[in-house]
């Protein structure tokens, strides 16, 4: 899913018909001076970052005059969440808010079918409101092929307690939130709270966006707004992390590649496979190696150009003490092609497999030649179909081990 | 019997020319799956692979009594793919296609159901009756598979042929082998496998692959204690690293995600569990304990074998 930032959030929010808060995005504390001028006091200051419980983090702040605002905004901007550096602020006119909605609209994997919850206890997270107040969570499962209307929502509002007054100022932000969903191929938007004002008014004060990632291909409006990939990474993107997701969007067509960098990890993971990976990820993390990676290529066509951006990053990562390649048994693909790349890319990036353990499983397809290629590389422990992918991951820590106890019993 | 496909199964490929199409229908030829057509529109009239092209899914329905269909079509023409197989009177389609947008998915999957058609994927790589038919990538080659009584539902594809490889070396056969798909959304979940499995009497017993996100195996386990499904099952769980990890990062396949407190490996294993599923940690003991549950069961049969 690609998240967009709560400013583009807002913005496509109002262009929708719905009201929010008037509101800047500044990056420096200088930009404060211009803020004044059109937003009068007192502000609410948030974080701009691709993450969700903000004001759980301490990252949504009340400012009631310009020392404060100052003084919050020099506190913020620098800071990190989750591994997001905070390069942005959004400032708001704070509303006066009398009453507080959730409102979400998701996929319902089970049925196939968007949702959209309601509750009339809006401002807590998801997660609590969900656990700890199930009963105040209303839900309607929508008709994809049929569409969201206003009867509809009027009937949710009624459900889930509110007032025919209320209802009337509610239902018909719901359908524009459903039309939003529906139009940007959102996979969550979530507007918590929706705040009603002194006068009845409602207001997306706080707003989530996440799209489909395999939708942005018909959405050049949100090509500059939202962040693709970004939710694969731990925080912002490594040189190497940045290389491997430009080569898998020059052929977007193509099997999908992923790369996820771990900070203290020594064993190089190239894999492919998506069940494949999370199994050797698992095997080499159950047997005490540290991964210094996480990756997967699913087939597809330019597959061997995403493979090479895979094993130019993988191999290139300083510190690594270990490399384990290979794949689930492949029947989408001959495996001898990608046994030559690997070969080759050792030699280019220097890694010598008897001085740096390697450990290459690749079986299924083509898996004879492979073996042959493998097998002529002196240090390369190589397995087929013969050893289960777990039982090959393992091999790598063991080797590891093995070698680390040997070195400590030459040293003492 | 085995489930979904068999020997009376008549395959049209949506989308033949592509290279992995061409690819996967020579070797599901080889097997000695019963494909009948191919469909390019503008293509009619051509041969590939020896099969007849049509312009139509519905004249590939016509002239070759097609009843099931196998997608490679790209992402963006999905939607269309599927309506047209539903509307072609095509009763089961298996979608490989990866990074299918959800919105279509789920727009295609409301006016399949509506007519009865079931669909497997996206985002899979086929299923395998082995000794009858394969569709899609599974059973490339098909000597990872024999038939038997184990039937497999697994998150991820390429797994699969882990699975029917380490089953197969112990002289374990399979009923159906099943990719559902590594999407959140999908066609046919673990727990809808589970009802065609348990009517199915050459399965005896099932195994399932299954990944963090998403709540499949917990309704599956629901399914077993509600007694939906009575016969032995066998889990693997994959991806606890994940547990240590901030939540709302897919691993993998785009289901693969633990967001919102749900999806961790360690509650599905849990409810598994105490469903009475035999939940494994090592892909290497699943033969072992199918043996011994099928023993125990009586039915290991050497007939069933």
């Amino acid at each position: 899913m690609a998240r967009i930032l709560e400013h583009h959030t807002k913005a496509l929010l109002e262009a929708e018909g719905i009201p929010v808060p008037k509101g800047v995005a500044i990056d420096s504390c200088e930009a404060l001076e211009a803020v004044e001028e059109c937003l009068p006091f007192p502000w609410v200051l948030k974080a701009l970052v691709p993450k969700g419980k903000k004001g759980k983090a301490g990252l949504i702040k009340k400012a009631p005059n310009q020392i404060a605002a100052l003084q919050i905004t020099s506190d913020i901007l620098g800071l990190r969440m989750d591994g997001f550096e905070i390069k942005n602020v959004l400032i708001e006119e704070q509303i006066d808010i009398h009453k507080e909605i959730f409102v979400s609209i998701t996929y319902d994997n089970r049925l196939r079918s968007p949702v959209m919850l309601l509750s009339p206890l809006g401002g807590i997270d998801v997660e609590e409101l969900t656990q700890k107040h199930p009963d105040s969570v209303f839900r309607h499962n929508i008709n994809i092929v049929e569409g969201f209307y206003t009867f509809q929502a009027r009937s949710l509002c009624y459900e889930a307690g509110f007032t025919t007054e209320e209802t009337k100022k509610i239902s018909p932000v719901l359908v524009s939130l459903y039309r939003l969903f529906h139009r940007t191929d959102a996979r969550i938007l979530e507007i918590n709270p929706l705040a009603m004002d002194g006068a009845g008014q409602v207001w997306a004060v706080g707003a989530l966006l996440n799209v489909d990632d395999e939708a942005l291909f018909r959405h050049p409006e949100l090509k500059d707004i939202a962040a693709y990939g970004m939710e694969r990474s731990l925080g912002n993107f490594t040189e190497r992390e940045r290389k491997v997701l430009e080569a898998d969007m020059k052929k977007p067509g193509g099997g999908a590649t992923r790369y996820t960098e771990f900070p203290d990890g020594d064993i190089a993971i190239n894999v492919i496979g998506g069940g494949a990976s999370l199994v050797v990820l698992d095997a080499i993390v159950n047997a005490g190696g540290k991964p210094a990676n996480y990756s997967d290529l699913g087939p597809g066509k330019g597959i061997e150009d995403k493979w090479q951006a895979l094993l130019d990053a993988t191999l290139t990562r300083p510190g690594i003490r270990a490399v384990f390649s290979g794949g689930n048994i492949i029947g989408a693909l001959d495996v001898s092609e990608f046994a030559k790349l690997i070969v080759h890319s050792l030699k280019e990036f220097g890694i010598d497999p008897q001085k740096i353990p390697v450990v290459a499983r690749w079986a299924g397809l083509g898996e004879n030649e492979a073996r042959r290629l493998f097998e002529a590389v002196p240090g390369i422990h190589y397995y087929g179909s013969e050893v289960s992918i777990q039982a090959a991951a393992e091999k790598v820590v063991e080797i590891l081990k093995s070698r680390d106890s040997r070195k400590e019993g030459e040293e003492s | 019997m085995s489930i979904l496909i068999d020997e009376n199964t008549r395959v049209v490929v949506q989308g033949i020319t592509g290279h992995q199409a061409q690819f996967d229908t020579h070797y599901s030829l080889k097997y000695g799956t019963k494909v009948v057509a191919g469909v390019v529109p503008g293509r009619e009239g051509q041969v590939i692979l020896g099969l007849p092209i049509y312009n139509s899914v519905a004249r590939a329905v016509s002239e070759c009594g097609a009843n099931a269909s196998v997608l490679y079509i790209p992402a963006a023409g999905v939607k269309d793919a599927i309506i047209e197989a539903v509307y072609a009177g095509i009763l089961f389609a298996v979608i490989i296609t990866d990074k299918v947008p959800s919105r279509d998915f789920s727009e295609a999957f409301h006016i399949a159901r509506s007519r009865g058609v079931r669909l497997i994927g996206p985002n899979c790589n086929g299923l395998i009756s082995p000794g009858k038919s394969k569709m899609g990538i599974l059973g490339n080659p098909g000597h990872y598979f024999m038939e038997g009584p184990v039937g497999v539902l697994s998150r991820s594809g390429g797994i699969n042929h882990e699975i029917g490889s380490l089953l197969t070396r112990a002289g374990i056969g399979q009923s159906t082998v099943i990719s559902v798909g590594g999407d959140p959304m999908i066609g046919t979940t673990f727990s809808e496998g589970l009802e065609l499995f348990e009517k199915d009497d050459q399965t005896l017993a099932v195994v399932l692959f299954c990944e963090p996100g998403g709540c499949m195996e917990e309704d599956a386990a629901d399914f077993i204690c509600q007694g939906g499904f009575t016969k032995p099952v066998v889990a693997y769980v994959a991806g606890q690293f994940m547990e240590n990890l901030p939540e709302g990062i897919p691993f993998g396949h785009a289901g693969a995600i633990i967001e919102r407190g749900f999806g961790r490996p360690s509650s599905k294993k849990a409810v598994l569990a105490e469903a009475g599923v035999t939940v494994v940690d090592h892909l290497d003991q699943i033969p072992v304990v199918i043996a011994q549950l099928l023993s125990k069961d009586g039915s290991m049969t050497k007939k069933a074998l």
